[in-house]
């Protein structure tokens, strides 16, 4: 079958953009949800990670870096043979993929596109906070997030209560000198650094390792996040997606790259244990990649990409989307793959449905009243 | 007296050094002429280059003697990065940088060049964190910091360096001598296009940013002017190592170009296809939006986080009426730190803070030349790679940027848990490093009470408070290096 936008609609997946009834206010869960994001830098090639399989001009595009022995998921998309984990949880109604989605930027530049994929704004540089803060800040900052990196991703702020972890190899200085350190701050009004420290202070046993490799961050944020009174939120940053050149098919950096997500979410699952059930786990990136392969076996800046989706608060294992269909006219200025879902619609519904939060309350105050649409009933539990 | 001024625009005043009578004249000598550096016996940018082309030629040569053992594989490319110094010459330029910011009787000068290799960012590729940023940064942006503004754009964009993380050299114009000659022979595959990754970054980051509204279309015009600026290839063995950057024509976009509505090379005023590069720097580098972009940075570097107009516009006019001069615009900037004394809250990144802490305490972490080069080149370096591995830990390595846009010196990126873990444990090691003359009994106070004196407007407080328990000395120092006053400034 030759994969057409039609015979996507036909599939029953037009429904996506026409329901979405409020949810009734904020409702009481009293059960510990958690959202997980897994930020890709650098332009995470949808295609390459979601191969279409039904679609021959894509293998034509490709010649050098097309993907072999892939992961099947149904008659039209496949996954990249590096994504193990994720297809398992496919088969398991723990997975799902949101294809030919973007946020709403079509300028090609990393800076900005990274900028908007943590601020959620359409401007660059016009929002100091993230789209993930500003969801949990609504929470009147009963919950709490977690960035398992270095610098404070931008994607978390603007909310109360984040931490990081990402350990120095050097131990930390015994609580008494915190406890000093923190009283000078007080005492000179520095509110931000007394608060940080305290969370030094106040750190949970699980925290107090000193290796900082993918596998020990995953193991720590599942087993923080699983604790009823750790965080719900947790932030994931993995870079070098920008494959201008020696991109790969089934190995090769783009695949390094997935197979490190896959270990994340691997690691995840596994020490989450029963939390996982109430997790979600998305992916975020800045654009896709070109669907021609470019001079150097790599793809350059391009605009729709996919959506990874793992946990136990998905609906169903589905792959979503309005199919565009990859023929020149077809295309976004006739190169690359065009976003036919405002990748914002999907964060927002799993804001929502995570922090147990109206939907047109976060449409109003984390993305400002802008056109984003209500999915949670589609593809979350709620 | 403002004391926090030597550490607001250099690095503060060390032990031994004098409080200067005239503050301001002081900083702003500095400017006028580029201080030598002690290179430590470090090899030169062309030479470094070359280094870095071998190495990979040799991985290159690996790959195909190995491809039986991944395993065999990987012991010889790690052999290959020892024998070609790898972690070797990238700590030894971290040293050189910092002996210079620490040493130099120009401080103010070395922390404005820090600046502006920020502003240059390169991105890491192949080697090049390894073997050529740090010489791009003090043979390319170091040796141009006292022209124009336009000149440092224009040496800074075609540098080896920058070129080469931008991938310039992939860019080849769609009517290029190179597609004609192809397509005329029958053998165009077209899978040549311009690359518009070095353009885009010419125009957001180092010169007008997205505020002066450019286009798509004025990217790709911008690609084009700047097809045929090339990396040499590094397998090539006739490589003139002296000039590993070409204008080869053969790969240009002929015909004009468009860019901000103004049009290059059309028939009536044809401008030499390598020349116009320099053309549209020079028109950038004279529009207001340019200056602003700049100026705003220079100020939130150098003063606040959120620079007041005024300021921002008094380092403006001295770039409008100087042409852009570098020397008169670095002063101007000086003079309105100096001039407002109330913007003293401004978080320091953390190799400014481990930089500050070096010179005002005289330590001796950095090694001697004669001690550095004690290396083999068959094992790892140890002693020699702790510089390195420190500036990785504080999230702060000089050479490795994680993005084009350098990092981001508001108090947002810096103030978080682990990034506040981080100075604690530095600053707690820092009592190994104390020269052993001022760690005895008797000593100690007064060594700290000097330091304190010369660089803290509140110095009682900070000596009050540091001295009323009765703590161990490398509780105190963590203490002290950890205060608002020695963070901020």
């Amino acid at each position: 079958m030759n994969c057409t936008r039609r015979s996507f609609l036909k599939g029953g997946l037009a429904t996506l953009f026409f329901s979405g009834m409020p949810l009734p206010g904020l409702t009481n869960s009293k059960k510990k949800k958690n959202i997980i994001v897994i930020m890709l830098r650098g332009g995470m090639d949808g295609l390459t990670a979601v191969p279409v399989i039904s679609d021959p001009s894509l293998n034509k595009l490709r010649k050098n870096i097309i993907i072999e022995d892939v992961l099947k998921l149904n008659t039209d998309f496949a996954l990249h043979p590096k994504l193990q984990t994720f297809h398992e949880l496919f088969e398991n109604q723990q997975a799902a993929v949101v294809h030919a989605t973007s946020i709403p930027y079509t300028g090609r530049s990393h800076f900005e596109g990274q900028d908007l994929m943590e601020t959620g704004s359409l401007t660059p540089y016009a929002s100091k906070t993230g789209w993930l803060g500003r969801g949990l800040n609504l929470t009147n900052n009963s919950l709490d997030g977690l960035a398992l990196a270095l610098p404070m991703p931008l994607i978390l702020r603007g909310s109360q209560n984040n931490n990081n972890f990402f350990p120095s190899r050097k131990k930390v200085p015994a609580g008494k000198i915190l406890s000093e350190i923190k009283s000078i701050y007080e005492a000179k009004g520095e509110s931000e650094l007394a608060k940080n420290l305290d969370l030094i202070i106040n750190r949970p046993l699980s925290m107090l390792v000193n290796d900082k490799n993918l596998l020990t961050l995953s193991r720590v944020a599942a087993q923080t996040l699983r604790s009823e009174n750790g965080p719900n939120v947790a932030v994931f940053d993995i870079e070098g997606f920008d494959t201008h050149s020696a991109q790969g098919d089934i190995e090769g950096k783009h695949a390094e790259h997935l197979y490190e997500v896959d270990t994340v979410v691997k690691t995840l699952q596994k020490n989450l244990k029963d939390a996982f059930e109430d997790t979600l786990i998305l992916t975020v990136t800045e654009f896709g990649r070109t669907v021609s392969e470019n001079s150097g076996r790599g793809t350059e800046h391009g605009y729709g990409s996919a959506i990874l989706m793992a946990g136990g608060l998905l609906k169903k294992s589905q792959v979503y989307s309005d199919w565009p269909g990859l023929k020149k006219n077809n295309l976004f200025e006739g190169r690359d793959l065009q976003s036919t879902i405002d990748a914002r619609s999907v964060y927002a519904s799993a804001m929502a449905t995570v922090f147990d939060l109206d939907f047109e309350l976060i449409k109003r105050d984390v993305f400002w009243n802008e056109d984003v649409k209500d999915l949670s009933s589609q593809l979350f539990r709620t | 007296m403002y004391k926090g001024f030597y550490r607001k625009i250099a690095f503060g005043l060390g032990l031994n050094e004098k409080t200067p009578s005239d503050p301001l004249s002081w900083a702003q000598s500095q400017f006028n002429k580029i201080p030598d550096i002690d290179l430590m016996g470090a090899p030169s940018l062309s030479e470094q280059i070359k280094l870095r082309s071998k190495m990979r030629e040799t991985e290159d040569n690996l790959t195909v003697k190995f491809k039986h053992s991944a395993v065999e594989y990987e012991e010889a490319r790690q052999k290959n990065w020892r024998k070609y110094g790898t972690d070797f010459y990238q700590s030894l330029e971290l040293h050189i940088r910092h002996k210079s910011a620490i040493s130099s009787s120009q401080p103010a000068f070395e922390r404005m060049f820090h600046f502006w290799t920020n502003h240059f960012a390169v991105i890491d590729a192949n080697g090049l964190k390894e073997h050529t940023i740090g010489p791009y940064q003090r043979e390319v942006i170091r040796k141009n910091l006292t022209g124009s503004f336009a000149n440092l754009v224009k040496q800074a964009t075609i540098g080896f360096a920058m070129l080469e993380s931008l991938d310039n050299g992939d860019s080849i114009g769609p009517n290029s001598n190179y597609v004609r000659q192809e397509k005329a022979g029958g053998y165009y595959k077209g899978d040549t296009a311009l690359n518009e990754n070095h353009a885009r970054e010419l125009l957001e980051l180092h010169t007008v940013s997205p505020d002066a509204g450019y286009t798509q279309q004025d990217v790709i015009e911008l690609s084009k002017v700047m097809s045929g600026w090339k990396t040499k290839y590094y397998k090539n063995d006739y490589v003139d190592w002296k000039n590993p950057v070409i204008f080869d024509s053969y790969y240009h976009e002929p015909k004009e170009k468009k860019i901000f509505g103004k049009i290059y090379n059309n028939k009536d005023t044809p401008i030499n296809a390598k020349d116009q590069l320099f053309a549209v720097i020079d028109d950038l580098c004279v529009r207001e939006d340019c200056r602003r972009f700049i100026t705003t940075k220079l100020c939130k570097y150098f003063i606040d986080d959120n620079p007041p107009q005024e300021i921002i516009e008094h380092v403006m006019n001295a770039w409008k009426k100087s042409d852009g001069d570098l020397p008169t615009i670095h002063k101007a900037v000086i003079e309105m730190a100096f001039r407002n004394p109330d913007y003293n809250k401004k978080y320091l990144m953390p190799e400014t803070w481990w930089l500050q802490v070096n010179k005002m305490m005289d330590l001796n972490f950095l090694l001697s030349e004669e001690s550095f080069w004690k290396h083999d080149f068959e094992s790892w370096p140890r002693a020699q790679f702790q510089i390195t591995e420190l500036m990785e830990d504080l999230g702060h390595h000089p050479f490795d940027f994680k993005q084009p846009n350098g990092y981001i010196d508001t108090e947002e990126e810096w103030i978080s848990p682990e990034m506040m873990i981080r100075r604690l444990v530095y600053a707690k090691h820092v009592y190994n490093y104390i020269k052993s003359e001022n760690t005895k009994n008797d000593v100690f106070e007064g060594y700290l009470t000097s330091i304190i004196d010369k660089n803290f407007d509140n110095a009682d407080e900070i000596t009050k408070d540091l001295f009323r328990d009765n703590n161990i000395k490398s509780n105190q120092i963590t203490t002290f290096l950890n205060r608002p006053e020695v963070l901020r400034v």
